[in-house]
């Protein structure tokens, strides 16, 4: 073997300690069932039916089902979906105003993961159109949060 | 105010200036060159330090001129300037099997770090009989690559990042080494390995410093987010823990001015400046080499060709340069302090991936 191939050894293969435990998160719900998401989709549909958008998309973000399983966080991206579609693409500029960050930050995370769905990209215009507004007023930072987070949809 | 000294077209992951500010080294590739400055408009290569033969990770120099470097090629080396104008190499027993990251001199200069991918610090110290440096292993409870080190002025306690989004303090006392530190607010008994300090912040800490008071440790992370830790009274406690989320791209280095300012740096390519305090939390107050202060840059070549090359690549006939509107044309790797007045810091250096090493005024 030459020098060159120095990088391609597993130096881990004989480690017993080999084995990366995560650290447990705190703030998960991983007990959130299907009937949780339900009742939450109900508020989500009225918060939507009055246009308060804010409300419904901070609703949404407190009770996020991190941690439950794939079952429930789809059902929970569906009612999410349902949220950011029913707007109209003038007011997004509006809503992203009365929001904090650590709220930016999640409303990044939905768009994103719903952006990996295919059943949403009938309508991945509207996911861009909020990306590209929630960039053009609060920069990359979201985005490379998103990245990093260990809270995961 | 800011000095650029173009030292080469490669990347520079670390820099270090001489105590007295003449001569820098940089890494550059597998070797690390020494330039004298004296001279600003015309660096001056002294010698070039040639033995590792992956890339060089860090270089430090100690307050007595010794130099430590550390690689991906796992060693490390410490070398010394002979009476000829020589440099000799020590070699140093990291006992690790994964890549040097990172390597610091501890302030009186008797010992120095090295953090690795291989999970483990190795605080080093000399041994006489041997001519060699040895190490003892901080094992526990590192769970994954050390991206960064810095130490305490009692030459005892190590603040530590990691990729495992832990920040966490050290005691790296050596019997024979250390003289038995005071007791701080980091703790009061401390053999090696105490942990004195143990936050999880779930973000890879790319950078981690002690406050100019020793009293609290400020951190980055690779979320965009900046740090500020308080360490409390009982074990382990952490008495405050602000979260600056910011709207730049990740930071890879971080410095205090004093004790309420803080310098990062990092993918933006320009130092951006925060200011605070325990009572009122940090914020973002200014940046330095702002590229919004700028003027777009003047189009150098206005012609058909450059314009249908333009709407090739960008798809836009707008104009634009390729430079940036900063000084430095691509990532900071690291922040160095370069200059105090009574007041604290008032000039610190910069090296980046564009081969630069920049001196700025706070």
């Amino acid at each position: 073997m030459s020098f060159e191939d120095w990088r391609r050894i597993d130096v881990d293969q004989y480690d017993p300690e080999n084995v990366y435990v995560e650290d447990e998160l705190p703030d998960t719900r991983p007990n959130t069932s299907l009937q949780d998401i339900q009742s939450l989709t109900q508020t989500l549909r009225s918060s939507i039916q009055r246009m308060d958008i804010v409300n419904a998309l901070k609703t949404a973000i407190e009770n996020a089902p991190y941690g439950a399983s794939e079952e429930v966080k789809d059902a929970f991206l569906h009612s999410v979906y349902e949220v950011f579609v029913s707007v109209k693409l003038s007011d997004i500029n509006n809503f992203i105003g009365q929001f904090d960050i650590d709220s930016i930050d999640a409303i990044v995370k939905f768009v994103y993961v719903l952006m990996s769905k295919e059943w949403a990209l009938k309508q991945s215009s509207t996911l861009i159109v909020w990306l590209d507004r929630i960039v053009e007023t609060v920069g990359d930072g979201p985005i490379v949060r998103y990245l990093s987070d260990p809270y995961k949809l | 105010m800011s000095i650029t000294f173009n030292l080469s077209k490669n990347p520079i992951y670390d820099h270090c200036f001489t105590s007295d500010r003449t001569h820098v080294a940089i890494t550059q590739g597998k070797d690390v060159l020494i330039y004298n400055l004296q001279n600003p408009s015309k660096p001056q290569l002294l010698t070039t330090l040639k033995h590792h033969d992956k890339p060089i990770t860090a270089v430090d120099i100690s307050i007595d001129g010794k130099i430590v470097t550390c690689s991906q090629d796992r060693n490390a080396l410490v070398w010394t300037l002979q009476p000829n104008g020589e440099y000799k190499e020590t070699l140093v027993l990291l006992r690790i099997n994964r890549a040097a990251t990172c390597a610091k001199w501890s302030p009186n200069g008797k010992k120095f770090a090295v953090g690795s991918s291989a999970r483990v610090i190795s605080v080093c110290y000399f041994e006489e009989e041997n001519d060699w440096w040895i190490s003892k292993h901080i094992k526990r409870p590192i769970k994954s690559t050390i991206l960064s080190l810095d130490w305490h002025e009692n030459n005892v306690l190590l603040a530590s990042g990691s990729t495992d989004g832990h920040l966490r303090v050290f005691s790296t006392f050596i019997k024979g080494v250390d003289a038995k530190p005071n007791p701080s607010i980091w703790g009061e008994r401390l053999p090696f390995q105490t942990l004195c300090l143990d936050v999880n912040l779930s973000s890879w800490i790319q950078d981690v410093k002690f406050s100019p008071d020793y009293q609290f440790v400020a951190g980055v992370g690779h979320d965009s987010s900046l740090f500020v830790v308080y360490p409390g009274s009982g074990e382990l406690e952490v008495s405050k823990l602000d979260k600056i989320k910011t709207s730049n791209l990740p930071f890879t280095s971080v410095i205090f001015a004093n004790n309420s300012k803080l310098i990062c740096a990092g993918y933006d390519c320009h130092p951006i400046v925060f200011e605070g305090n325990a009572s009122q939390g940090w914020k973002h107050t200014y940046s330095i080499d702002d590229p919004t202060k700028k003027k777009v840059n003047v189009v150098e070549n206005q012609s058909a060709r450059n314009m249908f090359r333009q709407m090739d690549l960008k798809g836009s006939t707008e104009q634009k340069s390729n430079t940036l509107l900063t000084i430095h044309q691509n990532t900071i790797t690291q922040l160095k302090p370069f200059q105090y007045d009574n007041n604290g810091l008032i000039r610190f250096s910069s090296s980046g991936n564009d081969g630069k090493v920049v001196i700025f005024d706070v």
